[in-house]
């Protein structure tokens, strides 16, 4: 089922990762000179992604160098260590994937996500949507929301498709997209986890990745949040909090914790921030101090947490209308834009917002 | 009116021993969480403030010596397993955590609340049912609410968590073997779902699930209903959220009276044509593609129809506890504080008939209070005051609810 192109275009199948081992190839031999053009060509895979966000085609007949060429560009990548060029990397391979995914053939598609990935995935038999839409696969919910709970048009929202009986409904297209996510999650967990020993005979490649990773992320700097609260830039929904706490009103326990966050992330002090509570009818000085100091690291974790992006917002009603935000993500992404902060654009990628240098702890709870 | 000093240490006290009594008699349907070396327990304590978190037990026999000599007033485990569940929370070591559900009573629109809730200012003014935005006599805000529990604020919780489960079976697939449902103990119901299938989703894919349980952010058109194009509507017996919001329509149009509809939102017009129309409409609506009630209301209405419709089928549930990994739930079969009422384990087939006064009854026999002030309280179909000031012999598991909730204290003499 799967030929030379199949396996070039599908580098990450299992298919392929069994065709690499039956070649039986050593780091030695990759670093030999007669396997010269897998490492050039892995090279250029690892160059191409961190430069333009592009993973680039093969020459027909060059499938073998292809397919041997991904194994060694995710080597390299752990071994370049940034986690900004890793991700870019990984986007690169997924996007590359995708594009051949949404053109090949129903059976393939499915026995990718199946065997790759071990997705939940079958054949629909076109199932009709209420728009008009044939879909060809069902997917596990499981699968279905650990690939898009990141992905934000608002049609990958799982209470806007079609449910039933732990199926979701896809078409040939969305399942590619889907797989894209598998891709791209996939690759980030192996160049997260280098071969031990270091680089070794690659050390020359990858330093000269890991400068070109430096100057191309480098342009993105570090923007501090000024001191002082200015209302005028605030959220509708922190603005509300904000203005609910001063007045009395006592906030939901997420409410408290996201306004907490995202004063410490505006740059007031806990004692500030203690102050603005001291109006509400619970307050409990000694909690509110506790609970300051929580969020803000000093105790338990020492995690200093940031305060909840929009969708966590909205799910739990803290936020006051669906689109007034200019399309923002994220509460804080909205006061510094409000603020003037400068934009900054990585090349080739898309505007983004540095935030104030916080760690970020894995799970919101505050 | 308060209770004093001397009344609030004789019903800490009687509440303790009672507390004791239950777990001294092994209580039968004490149920220890499955993959219970994994759990992480948490306590709290008569007359304490703080939790006693980060505990965790070698096996179901500790776990009950340890509820027997140790007497919490509430117990609680989480919802996560760990493999390290007694290490604090950044070494736990998270492995997945079951998909619990809290349907509070709060959450739900109750006329009875009015009869049984109050809220309080600290200018002294009171009032029936939930608190205002601001107090009416001086204006502050931030009112203290006091909220009382009664079997048709159940009723509906209960309605709700039938809703939520079948949801769950018919939309997500998941098989009402792999769900345990509980009676809070106070003003709700909890559900676990225990999967494979759910076992390891993060708060994001929680989160999900969440919103298409409360209906936040479905849009109506991309399950077939919208205003002019789009083809006829879909059918009652459409697969998950088309066949929900067909199904509420359908209700809207058979049972909604005049005052109802103008709830939703409808201009007078709009409601005149469905009252005047009604059987028509609703076999259009379902034989015939609906376009006569789209045509009939027009744009603003059909919107108005449909957010109500999305309204009457999402389920009302408290979304922080679905999302959170971290959680702690009420352990099945202990004591819930507040009440004095057992964390009731519901078995499928026993949900409908289930009643919380009754069958969470902890205690039999009789006590002898003195009531500070207590609404009307309905136990097993026989109904106990309102009282005020007075000297009552009350069912045990009533007189110690009333303890629990700080409106009565043992009588002496």
């Amino acid at each position: 089922m799967f030929g030379k192109i199949d396996l070039a275009k599908y580098p990450f199948s299992a298919e392929a990762a069994e065709y690499v081992r039956s070649r039986g190839l050593t780091l030695e031999d990759l670093a030999s000179q007669e396997l010269r053009p897998i490492l050039a060509k892995a090279e250029e895979r690892a160059k191409e992604a961190i430069l333009r966000g592009r993973i680039p085609g093969w020459r027909s007949g060059e499938e073998e160098i292809e397919i041997l060429s991904y194994p060694v560009a995710i080597m390299l990548m752990g071994f370049v260590g940034d986690q900004g060029a890793q991700r870019r990397f990984a986007l690169a391979e997924a996007k590359r994937a995708y594009g051949f995914l949404r053109e090949d053939s129903p059976e393939r598609v499915l026995r990718i996500g199946e065997g790759t990935f071990g997705m939940r995935v079958r054949t629909a038999g076109g199932i009709r949507s209420d728009r008009g839409k044939f879909y060809e696969f069902e997917v596990h919910f499981a699968d279905y929301l650990r690939d898009t709970a990141s992905l934000r048009d608002g049609k990958w929202k799982l209470c806007n498709r079609a449910l039933s009986g732990g199926w979701v409904g896809l078409t040939k297209e969305e399942l590619a997209r889907l797989l894209q996510e598998e891709v791209y999650r996939r690759i980030l967990e192996r160049v997260s986890s280098p071969p031990p020993g270091g680089p070794g005979p690659f050390e020359p490649v990858v330093s000269r990745l890991k400068g070109l990773a430096e100057s191309a992320m480098a342009r993105a700097e570090y923007i501090e949040a000024p001191k002082g609260l200015i209302l005028e830039a605030m959220p509708p929904c922190m603005r509300s909090l904000y203005e609910g706490a001063l007045s009395g009103r006592n906030l939901s326990h997420m409410g408290r914790f996201a306004l907490t966050a995202f004063l410490a992330g505006a740059g007031l002090g806990e004692e500030e921030i203690i102050r603005v509570f001291q109006s509400s009818a619970d307050f409990d000085g000694r909690k509110t101090r506790y609970q300051v100091e929580h969020i803000f690291g000093l105790r338990g974790s020492r995690i200093k947490y940031k305060p909840p992006k929009c969708d966590t917002m909205r799910t739990h009603g803290l936020c006051p209308g669906r689109d007034g935000c200019g399309g923002v993500r994220h509460p804080m992404a909205y006061y510094e834009r409000k603020l003037g902060l400068r934009r900054t654009r990585r090349p080739g990628g898309a505007e983004t917002i540095k935030a104030p240098p916080t760690p970020v702890s894995p799970d919101g709870d505050g | 009116m308060a209770m004093d000093e001397r009344g609030r240490a004789l019903a800490l006290s009687f509440a303790k021993r009672k507390f004791g009594e239950y777990y001294a008699s092994g209580p039968p349907r004490l149920e220890p969480p499955s993959e219970l070396i994994r759990r992480e327990f948490g306590f709290l304590f008569f007359g304490e403030k703080f939790m006693l978190r980060h505990r965790s037990f070698s096996s179901a026999e500790e776990l009950r010596a340890f509820l027997k000599e140790k007497v919490p007033s509430d117990a609680y485990h989480s919802t996560a397993l760990y493999r390290d569940p007694g290490a604090e929370m950044e070494n736990k070591g998270w492995i997945g955590a079951d998909l619990c559900f809290d349907i509070d009573a709060d959450h739900l629109e109750a006329p009875c609340k009015f009869e049984h809730d109050r809220w309080s200012c600290e200018c002294g003014a009171t009032g029936a049912g939930p608190a205002p935005g601001a107090c009416p006599k001086c204006g502050a805000e931030g009112l203290k609410e006091e909220a009382w529990m009664c079997e048709s604020c159940l009723e509906r919780a209960k309605d709700e968590l039938l809703k939520l489960m079948e949801i769950l079976c018919s939309d997500f697939g998941i098989a009402y073997s792999d769900m345990s449902a509980y009676f809070s103990g106070h003003r709700g119901y909890h559900l676990h779902v225990r999967s494979e299938a759910v076992l390891r989703m993060g708060e994001s894919e929680r989160r999900e699930i969440v919103d298409y349980l409360t209906g936040v952010g479905v849009d109506p058109s991309a399950h077939g209903f919208s205003i002019s194009s789009g083809g006829p509507a879909p059918s009652p017996s459409s697969p998950g959220w088309a066949g929900r919001i067909s199904m509420a329509i359908t209700e809207i149009l058979t049972s909604c009276s005049e005052e109802e509809l103008r709830a939703i939102g409808l201009a007078p017009r709009a409601v005149r044509a469905i009252l005047g129309e009604r059987d028509s409409l609703l076999r259009d609506w379902l034989d015939g593609g609906g376009w006569g009630l789209r045509r009939r209301v027009g744009g603003k209405g059909w919107g108005a129809i449909l957010k109500r419709a999305i309204e009457m089928a999402s389920v009302k549930i408290d979304t922080v506890v679905t999302t959170d990994i971290h959680r702690l739930i009420r352990l099945p079969g202990s004591l819930n504080g507040k009440t004095g009422l057992v964390v009731m384990p519901l078995g499928v087939d026993g949900i409908e008939d289930f009643e919380p006064f009754t069958d969470a009854a902890a205690f039999e026999g009789e006590e002898r209070v003195h009531v500070v002030e207590a609404p009307r309280l309905k136990l097993g179909g026989e109904s106990f005051g309102p009282y005020r000031d007075e000297t009552v012999t009350l069912p045990a598991s009533a007189a110690l609810l009333l303890i629990c909730k700080g409106r009565a204290y043992p009588a002496v003499n």
